[in-house]
């Protein structure tokens, strides 16, 4: 298998892993001393899988939509940006809805000795939509507080400050594309020490 | 070309030539004990691409939407599992709808002669959506026909009931995790146990 196709798999592995509730196998694509910052996590990969188990017994099960991801390879080291649709079905003002968040994963994976393993993982925020699940239905949702959260993950934002939780002003998102640059910029630099 | 490859390749190809109607394509990835469960069909392979083209035929022409396959394999055989939002457009009292069926597509794959082929094919329902094909449109749904249905293809069964027909109760569907914990222990029994011969 090349590395490129085995890397593939790898990030593919993972977020199966996440979706399915298979913690063995998600812990199993990440090196030790690997570093997630996402929406709602920061921290170490151990950490990030114990919170994934914690939300999906919860109830809280988003879907990963994935798109196909693009390898850059540089001897043991490799960039992967993998486009994920998440999607999370759930209550919003006593209405039911499918919010989607359109995201970018940014992955760093290493050769540790004879396999690939993830590094790191960032992601950077896009847009999201909001739908109710029966056409038509009406979601009255609070303006203001709408009005003030960032546009690249607005509904997931308002979702998690109505449940009480909440988000970082400092994600990765397409409104701020100097911080995006510079994040690809310095993950490039990265790959090519 | 890796097993991966060719597994991720197999399954592709195999879901082209059911979206294009390349009817010998779709026929030529299944091997000769496959079999296939989905929300309308249950049966060998070889029956599977007969009906779907008879289907096709008759104007029922969905579009499978795929996310990367996740291939996993051992030996001579494979399990690939690919995301599939299948997506429909139809006519719901005389308003033009887009039906999107979210789905995860499981095949067990095997390889004969260093061919790789499907052995089976079950789809794993996750939600599905409903959504005028003109903005703000409106939609009426009946309460009768909607009461029961199953929250993992609520709208698949809508529709179904609304041209008379009964939907199936007993697909795999993530309302359900208990069925589909199973299967997915079994197809990765299955995929080691062969497997293990060959190592």
């Amino acid at each position: 298998m090349s590395d490129t196709t085995e890397i593939t798999q790898l990030v593919l592995r993972e977020r199966q892993g996440r979706d399915r509730g298979w913690w063995d196998q998600m812990l199993a694509c990440f090196h030790a001393d690997s570093v997630i910052t996402v929406s709602w996590f920061r921290g170490t990969a151990a950490e990030f899988v114990a919170g994934s188990k914690t939300t999906f017994e919860r109830g809280i099960r988003p879907t990963h939509r994935l798109s196909p991801p693009t390898v850059h390879l540089d001897g043991r080291r490799a960039l992967v940006e993998l486009p994920a649709a998440i999607e999370v079905r759930d209550v919003f003002e006593g209405v039911d809805a499918d919010l989607v968040s359109y995201t970018r994963l940014l992955y760093r994976v290493e050769r540790v000795e004879t396999d690939w393993k993830i590094t790191a993982l960032t992601c950077i925020y896009e847009r999201d939509t909001l739908v109710p699940v029966v056409p038509g239905t009406p979601i009255h949702l609070d303006r203001e507080l709408l009005e003030k959260v960032r546009r690249p993950y607005r509904y997931l934002a308002y979702h998690l400050s109505s449940a009480g939780s909440a988000v970082g002003e400092d994600l990765y998102g397409d409104d701020q594309p100097d911080r995006v640059n510079a994040l690809y910029a310095e993950t490039f630099k990265w790959l090519h020490h | 070309m890796s097993d991966t490859t060719a597994v991720t390749q197999l399954v592709l190809r195999e879901r082209q030539g059911r979206d294009r109607g390349w009817w010998d394509q779709m026929a030529a990835c299944y091997g000769p004990e496959s079999s296939v469960f989905v929300s309308w069909f249950r049966g060998s392979g070889a029956d599977f691409v007969a009906t779907s083209r008879t289907r096709t035929a008759g104007g029922t022409n969905p579009l499978h939407r795929l996310s990367p396959p996740v291939v996993q394999s051992r030996g001579r055989r494979a399990v690939a599992e690919v995301p599939a939002a299948i997506e429909f457009r139809t006519t719901l009292d005389g308003v033009e709808v887009d039906h999107v069926a979210y789905t995860r597509l499981l095949y067990r794959v095997e390889s004969h002669e260093s061919t790789w082929l499907v052995r089976d094919l079950t789809a794993i329902y996750e939600r599905d959506t409903l959504a005028p094909t003109v903005p703000g449109q409106t939609v009426t749904l009946d309460p009768e026909l909607l009461a029961g249905t199953r929250s993992s293809y609520r709208y698949l069964s809508y529709l179904t009931r609304l041209r008379s027909g009964t939907p199936r109760d007993d697909l795999y569907g993530d309302d359900q995790p208990g069925p589909v914990e199973q299967l997915y222990v079994s197809a990765f029994e299955w995929m080691r146990a062969q497997g293990a011969h060959d190592e």
